[in-house]
């Protein structure tokens, strides 16, 4: 066994609250631990399942979702897909889809894993409800693998049902709550690998020989030698219980089996398990079919029954075996008799996986395939049993040690439930089961067991195959569990009878007692048990104390030659109850013979204690015995007779007496027989019940998941919903929703601002609503449309103040499926957009108006120029440099953003035109003073008509000339003085230019101020002064 | 163009240039210039001081709209015509059928214009006004 080939397997199952154990199972596994991980669920095929993303995020190993074929590798862990069976073969996971609605997955999943894997396995069962997974878990552990179950602390399981079933079963070594699983299975992993991998390598001496030791401790304490089992099975199941109490060596071990009682009983427990339990020694089985089966059924017809019992039945196997033994041979007869299969069992869960009857396919390995075709229907996968099997069983609870045994059984079979008992409670069982038999009923055990105890109650059939009957015409001291303790009311103890009808007035009484002491004969009282109750005087001649311990029985003290014809008398007047006599009876008292008269006659109340009157009359005188034998040998025939008359007496007494207890044991046994009746109908009942419960139970199991899931997706929904909400909100888009009625469903908050709308009038009409639009009758009738036509509608509306304009959409509001369920009005505040389009217009209009005038304004000033120029060549320059002037101006002011522009930057931007190095030329000199656009561009243009001059007749026309620039703030007003000097000898000019005359002008009527020209000799002189506000003109730019 | 033959003209307009040019225009056509005047306050006086026998007038004079001064214009039966750079829309619709030339303007068209203008005058205020050409 390469230990690389037989890494640990490890198969998982949970249901309803499974994911939540997955999370906390896989978060601490670490990632190395050599094992495979399979998961199982209990998801139906229309479900998708997250799951695999969900422990993707808990750890680092791969996670897959199992497709089919796919191979087993270590450290990953594998999901299987919803709605399907998977199982294992060859290291292979198999997928087929689930159909029946009652499948088992994690049974199935399991015993596959145990078959393929052997005890290279573990199998876990988490949270879940029901009981799939409990048969699974018990082949794991019958093939030697480690079993661990879902235990409680304060956190889970949250539907215990599944994890509770194995346990209870007996089939799981651990349980343990989740956060404690995870690093047992690291350690054993760990220790898996150890000792595969050294299995080789480990001397097989020393295991053996501390099995020995282990032999011998089993067989001290619970009496069975297991020298003989399976080595390998052995060992294994050994190993299992060392992992479980982690104890590593063997050695330990043993001294842990030497110390702890209960070990060696679980260690029991483990080695019976056995391989699978249907048709569980099948030469027992067959001896049964062969031999007993049939005589069951002999001289029973159709309206007899075939009753068996099977105690300790736990998930059903043995029961539904010996049903298919039975239904085999009904099928024989030609009318069988009804039969009745009772299995019953303490633990509740085995009996509900029983009553399912569904089979993993391991589990029915052993069964003929004659047998599995006939009575079982599913798949390969898994089988349950068919209806005219599970017809003939009725499951229920019951305990052999507790409970009342049932009664007229043909067959009781209890196998592998004696051995667990000690043997005084098998003391209990075993003649329990003896009375409930039928004469000549059946007792089949197993292998292990034995009545030798009991050799008086039952015989030997077949010793070696464990079949016994019942001996008849023995009394078991049966010891009915619960009825010993409550008394009857037992008879008082005798004696303790007061006066019974005994009365007399006191007088008479005194006078009554005084005749009966003097003058009557001597007489007793008895009862009817021959107590005497009552002595009158002088009794003495006829009684005498018995020898021994007093006691007061007349028989007893009656004297020789009375007793036997008291005895007979008494015993007539008893039964007759009327007075008898006897005469010349011969006593013998003080050696004579005296005749004595008897008479007896009942006293008092007939019924209840009925009392007797016994009176001794003497009769003559006593005589001597001489004479008295010739009257003897007359009395002896006499007396012979009276004693063959007594015995006659006796035998019919005795007679009566057995027919009356035979009576009253048959009516107590009919009593007996309803109520057995009466418990078969309730269980049947309770059997139907439990079926119901079951399919609730797996509703309810449905009903969790898909309320899990409704939950998330109105989580969802409800998040969704949120966000939409929001998102109306952030977009402070007006929305109405109308549905088909064109009633309103709802509305965004901004949809207030248009309609006088408020929470409460969810439910009217949109039109109902006052709007604040101004065409009401036109959005009525868009609503209309787009709801029939289903078309969209979108228009500019006008809010009736004019304060607002939106752009209104009506749409239709679709549903899934494309009809139109209702429509959606929204409206976008546009007004911006409203007021930007005029207020682009506007400006467009604007800028056409002033290119317009400035075209006129370049057309004046062509003509102009061209009026003045003497040449092509001077209107050019002349044209050109006033051009571009304007130019610059306007390009200073658009760079100042059209705000104010200093006048220091006016004559710069001028200047520059002029001359490379304006500073060589020109002095500027004087504060920095803004001024609005238009008058910038006004003085730009007058700087550049001086400057322009300058150039033509004055300091610029000559390199060596300059011009000074001053200006200052005097009481409301700008002086600037322009100073040319060093120029050519100046003279006033003979005509005005075009140049000075716009000077003038501009001056005058744009900036509202004086110019004067001073044409001094060394140079010209210009004073310009204008008002000086910083007020704007309101509409600049116009140039 | 028997009819200008030493009219006065009122000549409202702000930019400088243009108003050069147009009184140059006029008063080669024989008229005499009132102004130029660049504000509606100073046409207003400019009107009250003296009766023209025409105007000319711009729209936007320095930001305000010329709209008064036609007002007051059109109370006095005076004629006027309206150079502008914006169009005819701009123009309240009591004045829109005054004469109207958009700039930049052929010289030749605007005599023309005044002529007519004031030869209508002439004729009587209930005479026709005709459109600009």
């Amino acid at each position: 066994m390469p230990a690389e080939n037989q890494f640990l397997i490890a198969g998982v199952g949970a249901s309803a609250g499974g994911v939540e154990a997955f999370e906390r199972l896989f978060r601490p596994m670490p990632t190395d631990t050599g094992m495979a991980f399979v998961l199982m669920t209990h998801l139906a095929r229309q479900h998708e399942s997250a799951l695999p993303e969900i422990i993707g995020r808990c750890t680092k190993m791969p996670v897959l979702s199992a497709s089919d074929g796919i191979k087993v590798e270590p450290n990953h862990v594998y999901v299987c897909p919803p709605g399907q069976l998977m199982t294992l073969e060859q290291g292979q996971l198999r997928l087929r889809p689930s159909i029946a609605a009652d499948a088992k997955p994690i049974d199935v999943f399991l015993s596959s894993l145990a078959k393929d894997r052997g005890a290279a396995t573990v199998g876990i069962l988490l949270s879940g409800s029901g009981n799939d997974g409990t048969l699974g878990i018990k082949a794991i552990k019958e093939q030697g693998g480690l079993t661990l179950a879902q235990g409680s602390n304060g956190k889970g399981p949250m539907q215990s049902g599944m994890p509770d079933s194995a346990i209870a079963a007996g089939v799981v070594d651990l349980a343990l709550p989740v956060d404690e699983m995870t690093a047992r299975l690291a350690d054993f992993a760990r220790r898996f690998a150890d000792v595969e991998g050294s299995r080789i390598a480990e001397d097989g001496e020393p295991e053996s020989a501390g099995h020995h030791a282990i032999y011998r401790l089993l067989l001290n304490q619970v009496g069975h030698d297991f020298s003989g089992y399976k080595e390998n099975t052995f060992s294994r199941r050994v190993r299992r219980r060392m992992e479980v109490r982690q104890i590593v060596r063997l050695p330990q071990y043993i001294e842990c089996l030497r110390n702890d009682s209960e070990e060696v009983k679980l260690l029991f427990r483990d080695l019976l398990i056995g391989v699978t339990n249907f048709f569980r020694d099948p030469e027992a089985f067959a001896t049964l079919e062969k031999d007993v089966i049939p005589r069951l059924f002999e001289g029973k017809g159709a309206s007899d029954s075939v009753r068996v019992w099977v105690p300790g039945c736990a998930t059903g196997e043995e029961a539904y075996s010996l049903a298919i033994l039975l239904r085999e041979h009904m099928d024989t007869l030609n009318s069988a008799p009804k039969v009745q299969l009772f299995a019953t069992d303490i633990d509740e869960q085995s009996l509900a996986v029983a009553r399912a009857g569904r089979y993993p396919a391991p589990f029915l390995d052993d069964i003929t395939s004659r047998r599995l075709k006939r009575f079982f229907s599913g798949d390969e996968l898994s089988l349950v049993v068919n209806k005219d099997i599970r017809d003939l069983c009725i499951f229920s609870t019951h305990s052999v040690i507790r409970d009342p045994p049932f009664s007229r059984m043909d067959l009781i079979s209890c196998r592998n439930l004696l051995i667990y008992l000690g043997a005084d409670l098998q003391e209990r069982v075993i003649p329990a089961f003896h009375f409930a038999l039928r004469p000549g009923g059946y007792l089949f055990l197993g292998m292990s067991e034995n009545v030798s105890r009991h050799g008086d109650l039952f015989s030997p059939v077949d010793k070696k195959q464990r079949v016994f009957q019942r001996r008849d015409h023995v009394v078991a001291p049966l010891q009915l569990p619960l009825m010993a303790q409550h008394g009857r009311h037992s008879l008082p103890p005798s004696g303790m009878r007061q006066q019974h009808g005994v009365m007399a007035a006191d007088l008479r009484r005194a006078v009554d007692a005084r005749v009966a002491e003097r003058f009557t004969p001597a007489h007793v009282v008895v009862n009817r048990d021959g107590d005497i109750l009552h002595y009158s005087p002088r009794t003495g001649k006829y009684l005498e104390p018995a020898a021994g311990l007093p006691n007061r029985q007349l028989m007893a003290m009656a004297r020789r030659g009375l007793r036997l014809d008291l005895r007979a008398i008494l015993n007539e007047v008893m039964e007759t109850r009327q007075p008898a006599m006897r005469q010349h009876i011969a006593v013998e008292i003080d050696d004579r013979i005296q005749l004595v008269d008897l008479a007896v006659e009942p006293i008092g109340d007939h019924d209840a204690d009925p009392l007797f009157l016994v009176v001794f009359a003497d009769v003559g005188s006593p005589y001597v015995p001489s004479e008295h034998e010739a009257r003897e040998r007359n009395s002896d025939n006499r007396d012979v007779e009276r004693l063959e008359q007594d015995l006659r007496n006796t035998r019919e007494r005795l007679q009566s007496t057995v027919e009356e207890y035979e009576t009253a044991v048959e009516e107590m046994k009919s009593s007996n027989e309803e109520l057995q009746s009466m418990n078969e109908e309730l269980q049947s009942s309770n059997e139907e019940l439990e079926t119901s419960k079951e399919e609730l139970q797996s509703i309810n199991e449905e009903l969790h998941t898909v309320n899990s899931e409704l939950k998330s997706k109105v989580d969802e929904a409800d998040r969704a919903h949120s966000d939409l909400r929001n998102l109306f909100d952030a977009t402070g888009v007006a929305t109405v929703f109308l549905d088909e009625n064109l009633i309103i469903r709802s509305f965004t908050a901004p949809a207030a601002e248009i309609f006088n709308v408020i929470s409460i009038d969810r439910g009217r009409p949109l039109t109902d609503i006052v709007s604040r639009l101004d065409d009401k009758g036109d959005l009525k009738r868009d609503i209309r449309t787009v709801f029939e036509r289903g078309q969209t509608i979108e228009r500019r509306v006008q809010r009736a103040d004019g304060s607002a304009y939106y752009l209104m959409r009506v749409l239709p509001y679709r549903a899934s499926a494309g009809a139109t369920e209702g429509v959606l009005v929204t409206f976008v505040d546009v007004t911006g957009v409203v007021e930007a389009e005029a207020h682009l217009r506007t400006l467009v209009e604007e800028l056409n108006h002033r290119v317009r005038n400035m075209l006129t304004v370049v057309g004046v000033i062509a003509t102009q120029t061209l009026a003045k120029s003497a040449s092509p060549k001077d209107f050019r320059k002349a044209f050109l440099g006033r051009i571009e002037a304007m130019a610059k101006s306007y390009g200073l002011v658009a760079s100042e953003q059209w705000g104010d522009v200093s006048l220091d930057a006016i004559l710069m931007t001028e200047m520059q035109s002029y001359s490379g190095a304006p500073k060589e030329r020109f002095a500027i000199k004087g504060p920095s003073l803004p001024f609005d656009p238009k008058r910038a561009l006004t003085l730009g243009l007058v700087f550049h008509e001086l400057a322009a001059n300058a150039a033509k007749y004055g300091a610029l026309s000559k390199a060596k000339g300059r011009i000074a620039v001053t200006w200052a703030v005097k009481k409301g007003r700008v002086v600037v003085d322009w100073r040319e000097s060093d120029g050519p000898k100046v003279r006033p000019p003979q005509r005005r230019g075009f140049g000075t005359e716009l000077i003038e002008r501009q001056i005058k009527s744009a900036l509202d101020g004086e110019v004067r020209f001073d044409y001094r000799p060394g140079g010209l002189a210009v004073r310009i002064s204008i008002p000086y506000e910083k007020s704007y003109a309101p509409d600049p730019g116009k140039g | 163009m028997g009819g200008l033959a030493g009219r006065s003209i009122l000549v409202v307009e702000d930019e400088m240039l243009l108003a050069m040019d147009i009184e140059e225009l006029v008063r080669a056509a024989g008229c005499t210039v009132i102004g130029p005047v660049g504000t509606v306050s100073d046409a207003m006086r400019k009107l009250r001081e003296v009766r023209p026998d025409g105007a000319i007038l711009d729209v936007n004079i320095s930001g305000e709209m010329v709209f008064p001064i036609a007002d007051a214009l059109h109370e006095a039966g005076i004629p006027f015509m309206i150079v502008t750079g914006y169009t005819r829309e701009h123009v309240p619709e009591r004045h829109r059928e005054r004469p109207f030339l958009q700039k930049p303007y052929k010289a030749a068209v605007l005599v023309a214009m005044l002529g007519e203008m004031l030869g209508n005058a002439q004729r009587g205020p209930n005479s026709s006004h005709t459109k600009s050409a």
